[in-house]
């Protein structure tokens, strides 16, 4: 357990983040996925990579984690599109508002493109452990990072033209 | 990696505006950082280093129970947060003063079972939530690798130590790669069986690299290749480029 969260950790945080999880919430629903790897770990039968099981369980944690909140009525991506200067100076400044631009472009994507474009583009998995993932065929993945990628690019040019 | 069936990347030069590129090689550079790992691995401590006589159960179980008060804790900050009149039962006004308790009493009156995690499938199926007597297996106490955990090779002042001398040493990269290769080595005398081994390595790697010592650097990325072939740090891992 303790190797899989020094492998993993850090990049389960980033995939569940790019998800829609809000920042304030990262600790609890990360948390949440290891918990669950704990008590399923003696279940993996090694029928997929580690890698590719433990995301499995970070789509549906925050799958689950999205549903709860739509049910109370919160907003669990709505997060920081209006931050103030940041203390670690203008890279840091960048680097955040490049991270809400983006949570803000991803959010008008429809959860299963959005997963397939996530682990894609940003976590870096083959076509084949993307479908494997999220329990797919290998077509429908196809089929949903293409129109993630075509919504994405249509958000980002309405939102360049915005800025304009 | 991408197989030759896969379409290209967008950061392998598929078309996609460079502005917009720029944002997604950002996110794939926003992974926790230290000191939200060693936070994360405060929380965890219980099932990442039990004590030898603590059941994975007992572990799983006072997690959850700290899990289901940080719900409450979060279900009361989210609330204050997004706190909006309308959106408000009519007895709530003032919504900021009475959101919180308001969250907190309705959670604690459920029902709520002991454990509240959703049950995890790779096939897809609906996510179920049970409660914690059907939902530990006998079979995760005898074949957890808890066990083997060395006891009390971290404590989370060790970690957030550690996580303190690593990002002095991330700090110094830029400036002082010199420093920085300085910085993980004391970290590798200080912390030899440390938690963030791997992101010594990475920093070393790079502080080598920017030494001019590319040899050197190759060989330890080389050393990590073998010792963590899985590792999501390949992508981190300050390597000449291959395009």
């Amino acid at each position: 357990m303790r190797q899989v969260f020094d492998e993993h950790g850090r990049y389960v945080w980033r995939a569940l983040r790019h998800l829609g999880i809000a920042d304030a919430e990262l600790p609890d629903v990360s948390q949440e996925v290891f918990l669950t790897v704990h008590k399923k770990l003696p279940e993996f039968e090694g029928r997929s990579t580690l890698r590719t099981w433990l995301y499995a369980i970070c789509l549906r944690v925050a799958s689950d984690h999205r549903r709860r909140a739509y049910v109370r009525h919160e907003q669990p991506s709505a997060e920081p599109m209006a931050e103030g200067p940041h203390p670690g100076g203008a890279e840091e400044n960048t680097r955040l508002e490049q991270r809400a631009t983006l949570r803000a472009l991803l959010a008008v994507l429809d959860s299963d493109k959005r997963e397939v474009l996530v682990l894609y583009e940003i976590e870096g998995f083959t076509m084949k452990e993307v479908a494997e993932i999220v329990d797919c065929p290998l077509q429908t993945a196809y089929s949903r990072l293409h129109a993630a990628r075509a919504r994405l690019l249509e958000a980002f040019l309405a939102e360049q033209g915005a800025r304009q | 990696m991408t197989t030759p069936e896969d379409p290209p990347r967008w950061s392998e030069g598929a078309h996609a505006p460079a502005a917009l590129e720029s944002l997604l090689s950002t996110a794939r550079r926003d992974a926790a950082t230290d000191a939200e790992l060693a936070e994360l691995s405060t929380r965890l401590e219980p099932i990442l280093q039990p004590s030898p006589r603590a059941s994975s159960a007992a572990a799983v179980s006072k997690l959850a129970l700290g899990g289901v008060i940080a719900i409450l804790g979060l279900g009361a900050a989210i609330a204050l947060r997004y706190a909006r009149p309308a959106a408000r039962p009519a007895a709530s006004a003032p919504a900021a003063a009475t959101a919180p308790v308001a969250v907190a009493s309705t959670r604690a009156l459920e029902p709520t079972p002991v454990l509240e995690l959703p049950s995890v499938a790779t096939s897809g199926a609906p996510v179920i939530v049970g409660s914690a007597p059907d939902r530990v297996p006998a079979a995760v106490a005898k074949k957890s690798t808890l066990g083997s955990a060395s006891p009390g090779s971290h404590s989370s002042n060790t970690t957030q130590a550690e996580a303190s001398l690593l990002e002095q040493a991330r700090s110094a990269l830029g400036a002082d790669p010199a420093r920085a290769l300085s910085l993980t080595q004391q970290h590798a005398q200080q912390f030899p069986r440390g938690l963030l081994v791997q992101e010594r390595e990475v920093i070393a790697i790079s502080a080598l690299r920017r030494l001019g010592r590319n040899s050197e650097a190759e060989a330890r990325a080389a050393r990590f290749d073998a010792r963590y072939p899985h590792s999501a740090h390949q992508q981190t891992v300050d390597r000449p480029s291959t395009k």
